[in-house]
Parts: C-alpha cells; structure tokens; sequence
C-alpha cells in the first residue's frame, strides 16, 4: 500500500545574491564589528598560513645545519625569513617569547571572530524577525486568506534563524578562507615558486569535484529529510488515530506500515551517510598523491642532484612547509566549494523571508487621512471623534477575487444601540459584510458610513478603537487575566478591569484564583473551559467600552455549563451597544432586536423573530432544520427560552 | 541505554577495531615523512645509512623501513617513499571509509529500532494513558529525543572512543621516541579538562537561559500570528510591536553574555591547546639542538602532540551532551516502561450479539463521581438500540465499555453468556464495531480507508456497504472515484460525509454488534432515514445500539435507554415511553413540534 508520495524535489537554481545583499544590509549597521572581525581574521590567517609554517621552517633550517653542537641555547641563532621581506635574526629564547605572544594574540582574535560572528548572526536574525514581524502587523486581512499561517511561522521562526547565522557566518567564512588561501600563496611564493605552481596545479581537480559531491550530498540529505518528514506526518497521524487503530484492531498491519515508514528513512539516510563518508579521504588521497610528486620532485634535489625543474632549490624545511600547505591549501578551497553550495542552499529561505518583509500592505488610508489620523503605528489619538455608532451600508458590494462578488449592492441602516443577528447558510455573506464594517476589507463599490461619515474618511485606527470584535473560538493569549483582558487597552485602571469582569460574569472566578488577575494563563489558556475563555474575550471586549460590538458565535459544540454561563453575559453587554451577532444559536437569535436572513450576499428576510415565525418564510425553515441539529439539552433549552418569549 | 545497542555490538567493536587501525596507519604515514626529512639530514652530514636509519626508532619504524626493503636500498631509492605514501594514503582511506560505512549502518539500524520500539509501544498503552497525555508530547518524544538519543551512541560515542584511543596511541608513540617530550605533551592537559568542565557547565546554564528566551521569543510569534486578526480587531498593534521588542532585547542580552562565555571557552582553551603543542615543539627543538633527537623526529614528535591535544576539548564537551542523552531516555522509558495493553490473551467465543448489563459502575481511576452508576439492561441478538440522553449523562462511555477501551469497575457485562473481562480485546475489538461521533481518517484514499482492517474483501462488498451508508453516490461523483486521497493533502470532506465513510468502514467488516455514537449527527434528516431502512434490509443482522439525540431516530428501535448522570432513567420501546411522564416524552413533544 502506498503509504506516503514522495514531495517535489526543489531544484538548483543558480544563485542569486540579490536577497543576500538586502539581508546583509542589516549586518552592515555593525560596520565597527564587522571590521574588528575582518582584521581579527586577518591577523589569525597570518599566525596560521604564513607565521607558523615560516617560523617551523626557520627552526628546520637553523636545526639542520647547528643540531647536535651542544653548545648554549642563547648561541642557537635562528634566522627568521618572513613574508614581505621581514628577515632578522633571533636567539632561541627570543624565538619562543615571539611564538608563544603571538599565539596569545591569535586567541584574542579567534574570541573576536566567534564572539562578533555570533553576534551579528543574532543581530540579523532579530533584525529579521523584528521587521517581519512590523511588517505582519500592518498586512491587511486579504494578505492572510492567501497565505497559510503556517508559511508565515516557518518564515518567522525557522529561515529567519537559519538565513542569519549562515549570512554571518558565510560572509566571515569568505574572508576568512581568502585570506588563509592569500597568505598560503605569499608564504609559498616566498620559499619556491616551482613547487607553488605545481601544488595549485592541482587545485582545480579539488574545485571541481567538490561542488558535485556536495551537490549529490544535499541532494541525498533532502531525499532523506523528505522521507523523516512523511514518517513525522505518518506517526502524528497515527498518534492521532490511536483510539481508531484500537478500535479497528489493526495495531498489527499499522505496525507493518510502520516499518516499512521507518525503514524508507533509514535506507535513505543511510546512502546520504555514506556518500559523505567518502568526501574526506577523497580530498585526502588527492593531497597524498600531490605530496608523492613533491617526493619524487625533490628527492634528486635533496640527494644534492638535479631535477628536472631548473633551479629548484629544497631543504628539508621548505619539504616539511610544502607537505603541509598541500592540505590546508586544499581544505580552504573545498570549504570555499561548500560556501557556494551553503548559499545555494539557503536562498529559497533568504528569498521568502525577502518577500515577506517587502510585501505591501493592500489596504491603506488615504493621505489626506493619514495626515489628520496618523498611522497604524503612529496614531494622532488627539484627532480621533467620538463615535455614536450608527451604521449605514449603502450600495455596498464586495468581491474577495475579481468576478466573483459575494455582496451584492447591499443597503442596511443598522440604528445607534439596536443589536442586530445575521443568519444564513455557510457562504451566504454573513462573514464578509461584518469584515466590511471592521474595515478588514473595503467595499468593492458603494460606501459603508459611520454616524453619517464615510469610514474611508477617517483611519483605521479610529474605527477599531471603538469596535470591539469577538470572535467565534476565543483567543485566550499566554499571559495573566491582566494582560488578556487589558489587550488592546494597556493603560486600563484596576477599577475599570473589575468593573468589567463584574459585567461579565468573570470577576467571582478569576477573584477565587490563587492569584487573582495576575494567575498566568499558559499554553492559551488551556486550562479553562471554552466557556471561561469567552468570557475572557468578552472581558477584554467591554474593557474598550466600544460604541459598536460584533460577535462571531461558536458554531463548535460547546458544553451545557459554557453554554449557559455564555448567554447570561452575552445578554448583559449587548445592552445599550450597536451589536451585530452572526448568529449560530438559535436562543442568541430569538433574543435579538431584528434579524437579517441573508442568502448569497443579499438580505431576503428582514424584521423581529416573531414577524418572521408568522411568515413561515425562509427563516421558519431555516429556523427549524437547525432546530433538529441540535443535541437534545440544547433543544431543551432553546424550547424553554422559546415559551418565555411567548 | 546499552540496551539499545542490542545487534549492533559487533558491529560497534568493528568500528572501535577500525580506528585503531586508521589510528595506526596515520602514525605510519608521519614515520613515512619522517624517512624523507632523516634522509635529508642525512646527505648534509655524510654516514652510513645503517648508522644514520638507527635514528628511526621503535618498532613501526623499523617494521617500514624494512618492508620498503632495508635501509640501504631504500637510501638508494628514494622514490620509494613517495609509493610509499600513496600506498598508506590509501588504506588510511579506506578505513576511513568503511568506519564511515560502519557508522551509518550502525546509527540508521538503532535509529530505526528505537522508533519503532516507540511505535509499538505507542499502538499497544492503554487507551488511558493516551488520553492522559498530550499528543504532542508523544510526538517529540519519538521525534527529538530520539534524535538525541541517536545522536549521542552514534556520533558522540564514537568520538569520545575515537579521543581516547588516538590519545592512548598518540602518548604510546611519544614515549617511544623520547618520555620528556612525551611527558610535555601531557602537562597541560588535567588543567585543561578541569577548565573545560566548568567553563562548559556554565556555559551550559547561559545556553539554557537564552534557548528559553528565545522560546519565549517564538511563542510570540506564533500567538501573534495566530491571533493575528484579532490584534487588528482591538488595534493592538503597536502593543504587540513594543512588547516583542521587549521579547527580543531580552534575547539580545542573554545571548550575548552566552556567547561571551562561549567564545571566552573557546579562545581561552586555544591558549592551552596551542602553548601545549608550542610548548612541546620548543621542548623538542631543544632536544634536537642538543643531540638528543633527530630533526625527523622532531616533526613526528609535533605531529603527534598536536593529535593528542586537540581532541579533548572536544571530549569535555561531549561529557556533556551524555547528560543530555539521559534526559532523552528518561523521557523514553516513560513510553518505554509503561505496561502495554494486553490485546491477545483471553477467550475468543462465537459471538452472536447478546449483551446483558448487571449492576454495571464505572469511574475513571483519578476521578470519584461514578460516569455510569449500576446500570442493567438485557439486549438480545439482531436488536436495535438507541440509547438517549443529556450531554455527560454516560451514553459514550458505554460503548467504550463494550469495546474495552476502558475496564468496567464493578458489576459484569455478559456477551452471549461470557464475561466481557475474560475476552480477548482483539477478539471483542473485531466482533463490537464502533463509529465515532467524530471519526478519525486516515489521509490515503477511499478505498484504503474502507479496507484498512480487512483486506480480502471484493469490490462488491466494498459498494454495498458504501450504498448503505449513502455514500457510494458521492464517491462516484469524485474524479477519482475510490481513490480519492482524503484529508489535509486531497479532498476535505464535510462532517457528515466523514461520518458516512466511517460508517461504510464498519458495515463493511460485518460485526455481530454494532455501535453508533451519534455518529448520524452531522447528516441531515432524510438520510439519516435512508441509511437507517438500508441498515435494516440487510442480510446479516447485527445487534446495533445507537446513541443518538433524534427521536426519529429512537422511534423505530426495539430498546430505548434513557440514561440520566450515569443511571438507566427509563428504559422501554416508543409506544410505552411515549405515555410516561419523563424525559422521552418531553423531548418527543419538542421534536416533534417541527416535524
């Protein structure tokens, strides 16, 4: 049985510096960190390329030709040749005092290197973060229907750390291995430029061949990384599943599944391990070949003979100097190949982090607005009016996509504290004419007027400060009551957080907690009942005292006890507030002043629940089909409320 | 955790056996250079080569010197080293390669045991104890501490063996060419695993600080973009903006003084690992100048020293994540150790579909109210059933009784005459078939879905079972018909369209009995009626309990159970319930009202 289909391979492309360049701009804010860290690296390439090779190889000279004198230590002279021309000569204590502070120096440069790589990794990377984050909370609501929640985390969370720390890192690396590989070059100049050319003669094999074997590495990775990520879906589903599994008895072929998931990863992990497993000793056995033809160059030169290449002068110490570049040398090109293959690897990462900090939002205020009401950031609260809270839609359309409308010229008067259900089936427009009022959308056509004004007149911000807008599964935020009910009024006093509560219902509950309103709330208020969370919303709805109030209603099923405690407080503050209710159920619909039957986006049935009951129009049989939906204490309830009604 | 390794020891001693070679094989390629350099300061001050290959000593050496053919020929074919070196090279490389081999082998093979160790477990714990705990944390444990597990025995294991053993071989080798060189190379190491040990704990603690900042720092993310039209509804913006500022400053500083300490380590142990090798070089200059060694053996004696150094830092640090490693199996064994639900032992009777309830209680273990309270009713075979009552009144809980997803506490279910307690739950799993309110799918195709626990069964029965569920129309109308693949990655289907695939999933697998749990709810009336006459015309004739709110529903059963805070409130057919005064009458008065 096909357990699981195999995800689309992304492709190499070519890279393309230009999301780089926009992410490494935020790096360059720490231009003094950056050259403390190039100069640093710079002075360890020096201590490892050409000081020590070159101090060895002075020490190799000098021993040869004064080993076994026995004469004093300070009688050991040794003649330093440096790069640039620098020559002097030294005693061997001097030699040991130089080493050993120069050595203290590159470990002073190694802390800088690390410290200012790490640190301008977290730089970009909460820069990153910070920017996307400005810029999430100024996209407008059409921006999140298209795109999946999902997309905008794993941008946030995951490709902002990986893009940054590779940046950072990537870049000090480029240095780094250009200046090991420059001063390899002048150290290897400076003692034989014969044996030079013939160790980079090489190299190209090394350049050559290490892009392809990472190419089929990351490939390999990938192939494997898919196979983990469908065995993680696969177990999740499974652990989902458990009670039907049982149920089914089927534990034994989900087992057998099982393997056969688990053992999909291991083969391919197993063949990405191996493959890298051979690029080590690859670059190895090449540079064991090249040191066997330094051998066979040098050893008639060595013998005190000739070779074939004139002029060539070797002593043990320039042998020993050459041996060794040959691997250094090779390593820093191979880590340059893998640089190449580090960014290509992240630039799908760098590119949609790019795109989501220069989106645009779509809905902005006019700049004549703007000039009155500030921005969404940077609101002049001194200009907002007071709103009365009297709703006019007139000829309002609106389509989310072009062609398809989904309100059709609507026109509505909704009066100053008059509360309002709209009901219809799934898709009938209910939703989007409520968007419309909050302004998370503009009408296509027509005008939405608040107390008599266009609200495209006035800023968003003035708008939502006085709507207060609950939504249908209440969101209750990490955090204490405190910082739940006071979101979206941070300066509210203790006073009015009580007053509240007390309206809704929630004081006598929070108040009977250990800590009263600074109980922390973790996980999103798992620990409270759907109905307690409600009031929760409903706490920090009322806390804005808003003119205008619009609920989205649980349609999911929640318990008897919520479903009670819910209705009482709902009744209380819709009082004396334009309240427009997306209606599920059907005892919030009977209370309300006037009802609004909507179907695909326009009103067909308009007045009281009893004038519509008496019609025996549509809403007596919409009415009445979601009667039967219901579980039979809700019917019990609703049939009572009903008889009060009468 | 050594349990774990079960199957693959050999193959761990394989490995172990592989780094002593490569080890020694390394050690002959540095006496190989170390021939080239002796010959040179051979030719600069004339002996015999006998006199002047003495220099090379221990028995590798040697033991090279003579299989290249003597100290005179190879004197006189030098070209003979450089074969030498590409002969070493690659076997070095080859052990190098088959440790690699060995190593993934070895790491996917565990790898792939533990998971699915944890999987078995996971299909087998009782139902409780999956409904205790959080899927998620399941989930990571099969997910991230398995990956430290893995981690750990393959990739640190090994290093720490490999450390040690190049540092046993590094230090042997050392002592053969000159104990004071040898003994330099060591000094400094005790200082050095001390500092290591507890630069790295408190580096540890900072690391710690900052990965929960930096938690802290992606829950806002998360909670700001999952909420975020509500953030916009109560034009919080600016809020949300400063406070994650405020989130990330606090990261900002404590990853800063983490990576101060971090590569304070670092840096502060070069000091140590690099006056250890220059010291050593100085030491062995010293001794060359002097006479004591040859300059071959001074490159040897450097080679070596900085091999001995450089690996431990690394192992301090690898003491470390065995902590780590611990804390994951911890983890594991809670999964791992947990009694597992006995699915296969017990009797397997014939069943026919007669159930009978006596004085039945039931509560949870952690809870005192009683869910169901001395419950007894009679059910005969081929009866229908439907059992009605106020949400928490106990109706689920019975058909989690009868499948034994949970144990009765006191009283005794009979089925056909045998005590429910003493049938196997496999047995009593395949013969009491349940659909779910909510059922849960499986994201593969139709037809996966129909046949996953019978898989010999034809088309025909496939279609029955699907046109008596009232869903085979719906299939048809598919592109894809049967292979339609449902769920996150293909069709979504509604509610009431689940439920009727999970229904067909049942009938088809023909149990003698039955259960509905209000699983018609999210299908409309009408079908609810088809469905309910095309169960009733089939040929095999299952004892069926529906719990169900619909009095449409409840009429045509042979049994209605009104069940009220765990107790059988009234229990009888429509026509008799229908005259009391009680719950099933009132509810009937308000359904039928509509009808």
């Amino acid at each position: 049985m096909p357990v699981f289909t195999e995800e689309k391979e992304e492709n190499f492309k070519r890279l393309d510096a230009k999301p780089f360049r926009q992410i490494f701009k935020y790096a360059l804010k720490h231009w003094y960190l950056l050259i403390v860290a190039i100069l640093s690296l710079a002075f360890t390439s020096f201590f490892d390329a050409s000081f020590t090779p070159l101090m060895n190889n002075a020490l190799v000279t000098a021993l040869e030709t004064q080993a076994g004198i026995n004469g004093l230590l300070d009688e050991f002279i040794i003649h330093v040749d440096l790069i640039f021309g620098i020559a002097f000569d030294v005693n061997f204590t001097m030699f040991a005092i130089i080493f050993l502070s120069l050595m203290l120096g590159r470990c002073i440069s190694i802390f800088f290197t690390f410290f200012i790589a790490d640190v301008i990794s977290m730089e970009i990377m909460n820069e990153l973060r910070l920017r996307s984050f400005e810029k999430v909370q100024q996209l407008s609501f059409s921006y999140f229907d298209k795109t999946p929640t999902g997309w905008i985390l794993a941008r946030m969370q995951n490709d902002t750390s990986s893009v940054s720390e590779m940046l950072a890192w990537g870049v000090l690396r480029i240095c780094w291995t250009s200046f090991e590989i420059a001063f390899l070059l002048v150290t290897m100049f400076t003692k034989s430029w014969q044996l030079t050319i013939i160790i980079l003669a090489t190299t190209p094999l090394i350049i050559i061949a290490t892009p392809i074997f990472q190419h089929f590495l990351l490939k390999f990775h990938r192939i494997a990384r898919n196979a983990y990520s469908n065995y993680v879906r696969w177990l999740s589903e499974c652990i989902n599943g458990v009670a039907t599994i049982k149920t089914l008895s089927i534990e034994d072929s989900v087992y057998n599944e099982a393997e056969s998931v688990v053992d999909d990863i291991r083969k391919k992990y197993k063949r990405a391990m191996i493959l890298q497993s051979y690029f080590g000793p690859f670059v190895n056995l090449i540079s064991y070949f090249t040191v066997a033809g330094l051998i066979l160059i040098c050893y008639p030169v060595l013998d005190g003979g000739q070779t074939f290449i004139a002029g060539l002068v070797v002593d043990a110490g320039i042998f020993i100097l050459f041996t060794n570049s040959v691997e250094h040398i090779y390593s820093q090109f191979a880590d340059f190949s893998e640089l190449y293959n580090e960014f290509v690897a992240n630039q799908a990462s760098a590119e949609k982090i790019v795109s989501l900090i220069n989106q645009v939002p779509e809905l902005v205020d006019s700049p004549d607005v703007i000039e009155k009401y500030g921005t969404l950031l940077e609101p002049k609260l001194e200009n907002y009016e007071p709103i009365d809270g009297d709703i006019k839609f007139e000829n309002v359309s609106f389509s989310y996509l072009k062609d398809t409308e989904v309100i059709h010229n609507l026109n509505l008067h909704i009066k100053k504290g008059t509360s309002v259900a709209i009901v219809g089936e799934t898709g009938s427009g209910k939703t989007t004419t409520v968007n419309l009022l909050c302004r998370f959308y503009q009408p296509t056509s027509g005008d939405i007027l608040i107390d008599d004004v266009p609200y495209r007149n006035r800023s968003v911000g003035w708008l939502r400060n006085s709507i207060s807008y609950i939504q249908q599964n209440p969101f209750v935020f990490s955090g204490s009551y405190r910082d739940n009910i006071t979101f979206g009024n941070r300066e509210a006093t203790d006073e009015e957080i009580i007053n509240a509560s007390k309206l809704v219902g929630l004081d006598e509950f929070v108040s009977s907690q250990k800590d009263g309103y600074n109980t922390y709330l973790a996980d999103g208020g798992n620990q409270l009942s759907v109905g307690q969370k409600q009031l929760v919303s409903f706490t920090r709805a009322i806390l804005k005292n808003p003119r205008i109030l619009i609920l989205d209603e649980a349609t999911s099923s929640i318990d008897t006890e919520s479903e009670s405690i819910v209705q009482n407080a709902m009744e209380k503050i819709l009082k004396g507030r334009t309240s427009i209710i997306i209606a599920h159920r059907l005892s919030t619909i009977v209370n309300c002043d006037r009802i609004l039957l909507m179907e695909n986006g326009v009103i067909v049935e308009d007045g009281s629940h009893k004038e519509l009951m008496m019609k025996k129009g549509k809403y007596f049989n919409l009415y009445m089909s979601q009667f039967r939906e219901l579980n039979v204490s809700q019917q019990i309830e609703v049939y009572e409320k009903e008889q009060k009604l009468k | 955790m050594f349990n774990l390794t079960k199957g693959y020891r050999i193959r761990y001693l394989i490995v172990l056996i592989s780094i002593i070679f490569y080890a020694f094989f390394s050690t002959v390629a540095s006496y190989n250079a170390k021939l080239i350099v002796d010959c040179y300061s051979f030719s600069q001050s004339p002996t015999t080569p006998d006199i002047f290959f003495s220099n090379l000593v221990g028995p590798i050496g040697s033991l090279l010197l003579n299989i290249l053919g003597g100290p005179e020929w190879v004197f006189n074919h030098k070209w003979i080293i450089a074969i030498s070196t590409v002969v070493i090279g690659l076997i070095t490389a080859g052990f190098f390669i088959f440790r690699g081999i060995m190593r993934s082998s070895i790491g996917t093979g565990i790898s792939k045991r533990i998971r699915l160790d944890l999987f078995y477990h996971i299909e087998r714990l009782p139902y409780s104890f999956i409904k205790t705990h959080n899927n998620g944390d399941l989930l990571q444990t099969c997910m991230r501490d398995e990956s430290t597990l893995r981690m750990f025995l393959v990739r640190q294991f090994f290093s720490l063996c490999q450390t040690f053993l190049t540092l046993i071989i590094s230090f042997v080798i050392l002592l053969t060419l000159d104990w004071k060189i040898a003994l330099t190379s060591i000094a400094l190491i005790p200082p050095l695993m001390l500092y290591s040990y507890f630069l790295i704990r408190k580096e540890a603690k900072l690391y710690r600080l900052t990965d929960d900042s930096e938690a802290v720092v992606i829950g806002k993310i998360e909670e700001n973009i999952n909420s975020i039209r509500v953030v916009k509804a109560y034009n919080n913006e600016r809020n949300e903006i400063k406070e994650f500022k405020e989130d990330l400053l606090d990261y900002k500083k404590k990853y800063i003084k983490w990576r101060r300490v971090g590569s304070f380590f670092f840096s502060s142990t070069d000091i140590l690992v690099f006056g250890e090798i220059i010291a050593t070089a100085l030491m062995s200059a010293y001794l060359c100048y002097v006479g004591d060694i040859s300059l071959g053996t001074l490159i040897i004696a450097i080679t070596y020293t900085a091999a001995v150094v450089w690996p431990i830092r690394e192992a301090v640090s690898t003491i470390n994540d065995f902590s780590k490693a611990m804390v994951a199996v911890d983890r594991m064994k809670l999964i791992l150790d947990h009694p597992l639900e006995d699915i296969d032992s017990g009797l397997t009777p014939k069943i026919e579909g007669e159930i009978i309830f006596d004085n039945v209680s039931f509560k949870y273990d952690d809870d005192e109210k009683e869910i169901l309270d001395s419950v007894s009713f009679k059910i005969r075979p081929g009866q229908t059933v439907a059992i009605m009552g106020k949400t928490g009144s106990g109706k689920s809980t019975l058909s989690s009784l009868l499948t034994r997803l949970y144990e009765y506490s006191s009283g005794s279910i009979l089925i056909d005459n045998v005590e429910l307690k003493n049938i196997q739950r496999k047995h009593i799993r395949k013969n009491v078939a349940m659909v779910l309110q909510e059922p849960f799918l499986f994201s593969r195709s139709i037809y996966e879905n129909m046949t996953i626990a019978n898989k010999d069964v034809t088309m025909d029965d496939v279609n029955e079972a699907l046109k008596t569920a009232d869903f085979y129309d719906t299939v048809a109308a598919f592109k894809d018909g049967y292979n339609t693949i449902i769920g996150e990655r293909g069709t979504t289907l509604s509610g009431g369209q689940r439920q009727r695939l999970a229904m067909a999933r049942t009938i088809l697998n023909n149990a003698p009995i039955v259960i509905f749990d209000d699983s018609l709810s999210a299908v409309d009336v009408e079908t609810d009626i088809r469905i309910r006459s095309a169960l009733k015309q089939r040929k095999h004739k299952s004892t069926t309990l529906i719990v169900t709110h619909r009095v449409m529903t409840a009429k045509d059963a042979d049994l209605i159970i009104v069940l009220n805070d765990g107790k059988v409130d009234q229990i009888g057919s429509h026509d008799e319930l229908i005259k009391k005064n009680g719950f099933y009458q009132k509810i009937y008065k308000i359904q039928t009202r509509i009808e």
